[in-house]
């Protein structure tokens, strides 16, 4: 699979086999957390982050990829590292920022940390609406099932019943959130 | 509710991009104009793409772990060339297993036939399983322990026996292990793969528990319980045991799910108020200070109603006669205080027994109606008691069985049963499956209504917490005492309130019945100077004033009727004449609010015969912001005159009234309009007093739904209404109109000796000297022979 037909599969929300091919990448980046002082377990999460960056940014028409997908990868996980690093000051960076900072990098980052901060009550907020209802949205607004699949795949009786049921989600959803003040 | 459905999924089109280019942008100058639909769409928004992120999150997480399965078998490989084996195996393996880059081929083969010791170790990967936690616990008191990572053990007590059965005596030891991350689950093998999809493991731990290094057993009837931290709460997540051989290969196996197993969530998360609570508070907003809905406000408002259990039972220490209900036909307890105080409370008592007296009363008699003193009156208890609710939702009983959202499903049927019994049988048993207390529920309804719904609950089959013995003890111990606090809280809370409100009240009633009496000696001047300044005599029997007892002709001009436009809305307005001539000023008749009228039988229109022109002088306050508009007027025109008044800045509005008011405090425009504006100030205290109060009453009743005695609130008007023709000058605001009944007005005659004094000879004081002179006047005789 080329760099433009991962990014298309990715654009497209089938991650499977994108994903998988992506992880082949994983042995060089977590060598470089290593040789920077990080540790193993680390690059786990940095290399995730990175993947959310890809695919939040796959899914934006504007985007184009400049470089290899490794490249682009190694990059965001570098940055992210150093970001890491002027935080905890438990690593050792040698080159100077300006050497491997990319703009584009910098930038995709600070839209993750931005979108993370934003979603922290929605995120919170989804692990207490309960089982029942995170199904519900989750069929409904990811997957785009229609609301007779999701009657029909979870036992309801009929349309209107899950119809009802999702406003009720959704209701309780907002009255948390009004418990967090704006999650704007 | 089918409009809030169509509401939404109009939403979900938008934000799914569904909607055609003219309907979306229709919809898009909707939400520029509606901040709270704005508010709506963004908040749906986020989330559907906070949705979206976790579903990526997770298939990123699912592809880490296949990546690690597949690493791990490539290391198990490896482990196994590099220990030796069978030779075939190795040959095998050395022409299809992908070599690490760096090994060259000779250096490998060589170590293939090494004749060194290349047997595999018992458990090649023990070293690498994460490090252990010890703790020590005593076997006769329930524990919980905390890892480092955060992760809890609760041990009951009993929660482990000897392998012969016995109890436990000594301290017992317990050995915690947990693992750290992806790593600990490679090296160290802990990895699940005995499934043919890919498993997502939360945490894989070690539990161990000796005494004296002896091995115990768990205790099936009170085992212990592990709590997992976690980030996210995962659906389909289950307990697999696991065993580990020689070798260290991991057996997962026998998963439970617990079905219908109850979570406990944050009472923070869960709403026990009665439905439609909040929408109310909403509706009566703003409330004393508060202009939104708060968890604190709406809490505090519920916790604060009052079943009228505290005041005991019947309706407190006020005594009461039955009165005419203002909505129905039946009769209503009114209470003393509101006789005193109110008109309205007088009209229906006087429509009903008039000669009756005023007794202590059970409620049982009659239902109560209250007026401005809601505190006066009080119901027996019914319904549940908001501190039972209050003592359910501290943060010590967020384990328990009541912090569920199963719990809180059953709280609105709980509520319409009125029935505290129903709600005491789901406190008192939480060690209890929930589908056994609500059948329990529904047993002790029987015939009623609401046993039906319970047993459709009970049918649910829904279990319990986790550790509920736990929970439950904790509650049996501490719950009975902490409600009798914070009904003792409570309690105090409200006499401390009423007694505040109480003495604020008699505080403000005092000063503006001060100020009434003081406005209405300045009234009273100010009529009489102006009569002396037109040099009329005027037959005066009748007024509310005492006065001199005069004749004089009859003069009636054409009325005029002054208006004040309403292009804007003020908080209040007066209308006034002036005739500086005679540096004489005089409150115009009102009609109603924005409308005044100078009647031709009344004496206070003298001027109009007195003077050629008078000056109409309208007034009216926004805020702190005046409006005025003087006009000048042909004293013996009628008709009907509009003034639309402008605002002026006040600096310039006091030196216009100033030029326009007589010289003496009784003839000062802005005396005049500062003794008005403390009266509106007045007004609005009780208007906001009324309000809330109407608020409490319509939270009550919303709570209590079953209370027979509950409160009908009677809001006597607060708006200005006209008052009586005839008091002129001494207009004032109708709410204060109704209590000045407290003013002692006497009917008499005014005397003068011959020594010029006056003396006022009333009907009350001295009733024969009275009628003595009250017969010489009537018979024409306006001078004393001696």
């Amino acid at each position: 699979m080329t760099d433009a037909t991962i990014i298309e599969e990715l654009s497209k929300g089938n991650h499977k086999e994108p994903l998988d091919l992506l992880y082949k990448y994983f042995p060089t980046i977590q060598k470089m957390v290593v040789t920077h002082g990080g540790k193993e377990e680390d690059a786990y999460d940095i290399f995730q982050d990175a993947l959310m960056v890809l695919i939040e940014k796959a899914k934006t028409e504007s985007f184009e990829l400049t470089s290899s997908i490794k490249t682009y990868l190694y990059s965001v996980c570098k940055y992210k590292l150093y970001d890491k690093n002027r935080k905890d000051r438990s690593l050792s960076f040698t080159e100077n920022v300006p050497d491997f900072l990319d703009d584009d990098t910098e930038e995709d980052l600070g839209l993750l940390q931005e979108m993370e901060k934003k979603f922290e009550i929605v995120d919170e907020i989804l692990a207490n609406l309960g089982q029942k209802c995170v199904d519900i949205l989750k069929r409904f607004y990811h997957f785009k099932e229609s609301m007779d699949t999701i009657a029909n795949e979870l036992g309801y009786a009929n349309v209107n019943t899950v119809k009802t049921q999702k406003y009720k989600c959704l209701e309780r959803a907002r009255k948390m959130a009004t418990g967090f003040g704006s999650i704007e | 509710m089918r409009d809030e459905l169509e509401h939404i999924a109009r939403i979900d089109r938008y934000i799914s991009g569904e909607m055609s280019n003219e309907e979306a942008e229709s919809f898009e100058q909707e939400i520029e104009g509606n901040d709270a639909l704005k508010e709506e769409v963004d908040f749906y928004d986020k989330i559907r793409e906070g949705i979206s992120r976790q579903v990526i999150k997770l298939d990123i997480k699912k592809a880490q772990y296949r990546f690690v399965k597949a690493r791990k078998k490539a290391v198990r490989l490896r482990r196994l060339i590099y220990g030796g084996g069978s030779l075939l195996l190795m040959v095998v393996a050395v022409l299809v297993t992908t070599l690490p880059g760096e090994e060259s081929e000779e250096k490998f083969i060589h170590q293939i036939f090494d004749k060194e010791d290349t047997e595999v170790e018992e458990d090649s990967f023990k070293q690498y399983l994460p490090e252990s936690e010890f703790f020590e616990v005593p076997p006769d008191k329930d524990t919980t322990i905390t890892s480092s990572d955060g992760l809890k053990v609760h041990i009951p007590k009993g929660a482990f026996i000897r392998p012969n059965g016995k109890r436990v005596k000594d301290p017992i030891n317990i050995e915690l292990a947990a693992d750290q991350g992806m790593d600990d689950l490679v090296l160290g093998n802990l990895g699940v793969d005995n499934s043919a999809d890919p498993l997502e493991s939360a945490q894989v731990l070690y539990f161990n528990a000796t005494e004296n290094g002896q091995a115990l057993a768990i205790n099936d009837a009170l085992p212990p319980y592990i709590e997992v931290p976690t980030d996210s709460v995962k659906p389909g997540m289950q307990v697999y045991n696991g065993k580990r051989s020689k070798t260290g290969e991991m057996d997962w196996y026998a998963p439970r799910l617990p079905d219908n197993f109850l979570k406990p969530v944050a009472f923070k998360y869960l709403d026990f108020l009665p439905k439609g609570f909040e929408k109310k508070v909403q509706a009566g907003l703003p409330y004393k200070n508060h202009s939104t809905t708060s968890r604190e406000l709406l809490d505090s408002l519920f916790y604060s109603l009052a079943t009228g259990a505290e005041f005991g039972p019947g309706l407190g220490s006020s005594k009461f006669r039955l009165g005419k209900s203002p909505n129905a036909s039946e009769q209503m307890l009114i209470s003393e205080a509101d006789a005193r105080n109110n008109e309205a409370a007088r009209r229906l008592l006087a429509e009903a027994e008039p000669d009756a007296q005023f007794e202590p009363m059970d409620s049982t008699e009659a239902p109560a109606v209250t007026f401005d003193n809601i505190l006066t009156s009080s119901t027996g208890p019914c319904g549940v008691a908001p501190q039972l609710i209050q003592t359910i939702r501290q943060d010590k009983f967020e384990r328990s069985l009541l912090a569920t959202r199963e719990f809180e499903e059953r709280l609105p049927a709980i509520y319409k049963t009125c029935d505290e019994k129903v709600l005491n049988l789901y406190v008192e048993h939480t060690e209890k499956n929930l589908w056994e207390l609500d059948a329990m529920a529904a047993d002790y309804l029987g015939k009623k209504e609401q046993a039906s719904v319970f047993r459709n609950f009970s049918r649910q089959k829904l279990t319990n917490v986790p550790n509920s013995h736990i929970y439950s003890a904790l509650i049996a111990k501490d719950f009975e005492k902490d409600l009798k606090a914070f009904e003792k809280e409570h309690s105090k809370k409200r006499k401390t309130y009423e007694k505040a409100l109480q003495k604020s009240t008699k505080k403000a009633e005092k000063k503006i019945e001060q100020l009434a009496k003081e406005y209405y000696k300045v009234t009273t001047k100010r009529v009489k100077t102006r009569m002396k300044a037109y040099g009329f005599k005027v037959k005066t029997m009748g007024w509310k004033n005492i006065a001199r007892v005069i004749e004089g002709p009859s003069y009636t001009p054409p009325p005029l009727k002054v208006s004040i436009a309403q292009n804007v809305k003020f908080d209040h307005q007066h209308a006034y004449f002036s005739v500086p001539g005679l540096n004489v000023i005089g409150q115009l008749n009102r009609v109603n609010a924005n409308q005044f009228m100078m009647n031709e039988h009344r004496i206070m229109n003298l001027p109009r015969h007195n003077a050629d022109e008078i000056q109409l002088i309208g007034i009216g306050y926004i805020g702190k912001d005046i409006y005025l508009k003087v006009i000048t007027h042909p004293a013996d025109q009628s008709g009907e005159i509009s003034l639309t008044l402008e605002k002026t800045e006040e600096g310039k509005a006091r030196q216009i009234l100033k030029s326009l008011s007589g010289k003496s405090k009784a003839h000062s425009l802005i005396t005049a309009l500062d003794y008005q504006k403390e009266f509106y100030k007045d007004q609005q205290r009780r208007k906001k007093l009324r309000k809330e109060a109407a608020l409490i009453v319509a939270l009550n009743r919303l709570a209590f739904p079953c209370c027979q005695n509950s409160h009908e609130y009677i809001d006597t008007a607060v708006d200005f209404e006209a008052p009586e023709l005839e008091s002129g000058d001494n207009a004032l605001w109708t709410e204060y109109e109704t209590t000045s009944s407290k003013l002692k007005t006497k009917k008499g005659i005014e005397v003068i000796l011959p020594n010029g004094k006056k003396k006022y000879i009333t009907e009350e004081d001295e009733p024969a000297l009275y009628k003595k002179y009250y017969e010489m006047f009537k018979n024409g005789e306006t001078e004393l022979k001696k």
